[in-house]
């Protein structure tokens, strides 16, 4: 069989029901090869949607996403896409086009050193040189994704070598991914200790979580352990929204009662998460008086940015139930407790337009737990992550890592496609849906019913309320104020839209995202001067948050 | 902070610069590089690193690459007991799974 064909083979033989991508010159030949199997092939219209909605696909099926670009352009054009896989640990496998092998290296026509240019951003890279090689990589690509701490690898094929003759080569075990490893029974024993002597123990929580598939694990350790619990950007919904022991996000736009818990904790439980900077705030000042107990699957995450007292390195779903420890803590949970009822969000606001905040908490208060909620990058981002009431860590997917503005719209089709009989909300802003704008034709073209919330503060939101509070109001290019007609936009593409300009409509807004069968575009104009609060300014410690009446 | 680290490694296209490539991303300066050849197909790569990071951090970072075997740090005083192989190293070109 031609060597294209033994990829797609190979993507059957993974279990591979659905790509994203976009056809070219150099990958013409898997192109063609698709027109025979059933596996779907969703056709975007920028290299860039196809690997964010290959990303949404994959968080929300479980599956390995496969986006498929050709070379040059093509494939730079998956940058963005694999990067943000990689940051965020999604299994992802990009397929590019190369331009001939006797070419590579001579500057011919849309050749591009795609694997130099994804060396730092991938978990591993082949460049196929050899069409017997073809299913060998498509394999390992596989396995590599799925295995340990997952994320992107990129398979480079060359045309000649898509044009070759290939045999194809079955994937080991069914294609399987390597099982992770067991943890150290002498620093579980070391854990145990430690968290028995513990008096104000805290346990910190991150995306880590979710990857591992180890959510019942997660909520039964600390059901068990009745420890204080906050978590990070992407561990929203390992607990559900209202949990008891939950405090909620910590960090930069966390919950005051979360960061203070953690300032004051004397033992720091972190579980899945690494210590990021818009977590930590100033990290000589995070956390001073805890010692730190660390678990990860990835080794070189343990001690990278804080040193542990205990590391536990392997599959949480080993670990999390050996540590069921409760300490004697009820007056610390209680001092907790009363934190979090004194720093609780607040929804009454005096305006008379509409106050983002309190529609996304209304929207979450009157969906169903199957809603999926894509966000962008910006202030509704933040606001979605504070007032969305998350049960399920797969219905939030955001860009955590990277901060990919563009991220919505595409994962929201990923999403779609991977769930088609759920909802799918894409809320957004007018800075970040303007960046693959193009993708409502994808959205047209498959019938997909996503419903997209647009946040319109006229502005680069989040960068502004920067450029307030830290720069002295004075605003470099953040004016967005002549942005396009959003409903004629949606027009175009087919899709219904409706205006929401006052508190008072907000219901009926609601009413029609949770209930319209098809796609529907709602734009939501805001207060340009509306922030996101609280707020720890860059470089701070999490003690020093400012809230809105200070700034 | 200098530091050395010893590391085998297959090789093939694009290894070495992998492996350059992630120490530099990971804040240390590359002193000098010692590479060649070894039995069975492997590479032997003497490192020495400038950096204020933890060379123990960086060490498990270049163990997760997928064409690194072995990944030492050779601790300060140590003289590196590397056996070159006389011959070049055998570039393979095709990747090697």
């Amino acid at each position: 069989m031609k060597g294209a064909v033994s990829v797609i083979r190979s993507l059957e033989a993974h279990g591979v029901d659905t790509v994203f991508g976009y056809p070219g010159g150099a990958i013409m030949p898997v192109y063609d090869a698709l027109l025979d199997t059933n596996i779907r092939h969703i056709l975007t219209r920028h290299e860039q949607g196809a690997a964010l909605a290959a990303i949404g696909y994959a968080r929300v099926s479980k599956k390995v996403g496969v986006c498929i670009a050709t070379s040059g352009p093509g494939a730079t054009n998956l940058v963005t896409g694999i990067a943000d896989a990689f940051m965020d640990s999604v299994p992802l496998v990009a397929i590019t086009g190369q331009v001939p092998s006797p070419f590579i290296g001579t500057d011919a026509f849309q050749e591009v050193d795609v694997l130099g240019i994804t060396m730092p951003i991938v978990k591993h890279s082949f460049l196929v040189r050899r069409t017997q090689d073809i299913c060998r990589a498509m394999n390992e690509a596989f396995r590599l994704a799925a295995s340990g701490r997952p994320g992107p690898v990129l398979v480079d094929l060359p045309k000649d070598i898509a044009n070759g003759d290939a045999e194809f080569v079955a994937p080991d075990d069914g294609g399987a991914a390597d099982p992770d490893p067991a943890c150290d029974d002498n620093a579980i024993a070391r854990a145990r200790e430690l968290m028995q002597r513990a008096q104000q123990p805290v346990i910190y929580s991150g995306g880590g979580v979710i990857s591992s598939n180890a959510i019942r694990e997660f909520r039964d350790f600390v059901d068990a352990t009745q420890i204080p619990t906050v978590h990070t950007l992407k561990g929203i919904g390992a607990l559900a929204a209202g949990h008891e022991s939950l405090l909620g996000m910590l960090g930069m736009h966390g919950l005051k009662c979360a960061n203070l818990a953690v300032q004051e904790c004397d033992l720091l439980i972190v579980v899945g998460a690494r210590f990021d900077d818009r977590v930590t705030g100033k990290l000589s000042e995070f956390a001073p008086h805890a010692k730190v107990v660390h678990l990860d699957i990835d080794a070189s995450e343990v001690g990278k940015l804080r040193r542990a007292e205990v590391t536990i390195v392997g599959d949480l779903k080993d670990a999390l139930p050996r540590l069921h420890v409760r300490p004697s803590i009820d007056s610390w949970r209680a001092h907790c407790e009363v934190s979090k009822t004194n720093h609780a969000w607040r929804y009454d606001a005096p305006t008379q337009g509409v106050y983002a905040p309190r529609m996304i908490r209304d929207l979450s208060l009157a969906a169903s737990e199957d809603v999926y909620v894509t966000c962008d990058v910006g202030q509704h981002q933040m606001w979605v992550a504070q007032h969305y009431r998350f049960k399920d860590p797969r219905h939030h997917l955001t860009s955590g890592g990277l901060g990919t503005m563009g991220f919505g719209l595409p994962a929201a089709i990923g999403a779609q496609l991977a769930s088609p009989n759920s909802t799918v909300i894409n809320i957004t802003g007018d800075g970040s849906i303007m960046m693959n704008i193009q993708e409502l034709a994808t959205v047209k073209r498959y019938g997909l019913p996503i419903k997209i919330v647009l946040f319109d503060n006229q502005a680069l939101g989040m960068v502004r309320q920067w450029q307030e509070l830290f720069n002295a109001k004075r605003y470099s290019q953040v004016d967005l104020s002549d942005n396009p007609d959003f409903s004629m936009i949606a027009k175009a593409f087919e899709i219904p839209s409706m205006r929401v300009e006052r508190g008072e409509d907000v219901p009926n807004a609601i009413e029609k995202i949770l209930n319209t069968p098809g796609p529907l575009f709602v734009h939501v104009p805001i207060d340009t001067a509306a922030n996101v609060w609280p707020l720890v300014p860059p470089g701070a410690s999490n003690t020093n948050m400012m809230t809105e009446s200070v700034a | 902070m200098n530091s050395k680290l010893y590391v085998r490694m297959t090789f093939v296209e694009g290894a070495l610069i992998r492996l350059l490539g992630l120490a530099g991303r990971r804040g240390f300066g590359i002193a000098a590089v010692h590479a060649r050849g070894a039995e069975g197909g492997l590479y032997e790569i003497m490192l020495e690193l400038v950096g204020t990071r933890s060379i123990e951090t960086l060490q498990r970072q270049i163990q997760k690459l997928y064409d690194v075997d072995v990944v030492e740090v050779i601790p300060d005083g140590q003289v590196a007991a590397l056996k070159f192989d006389a011959r070049p190293a055998p570039f393979v070109q095709h990747m090697a799974v």
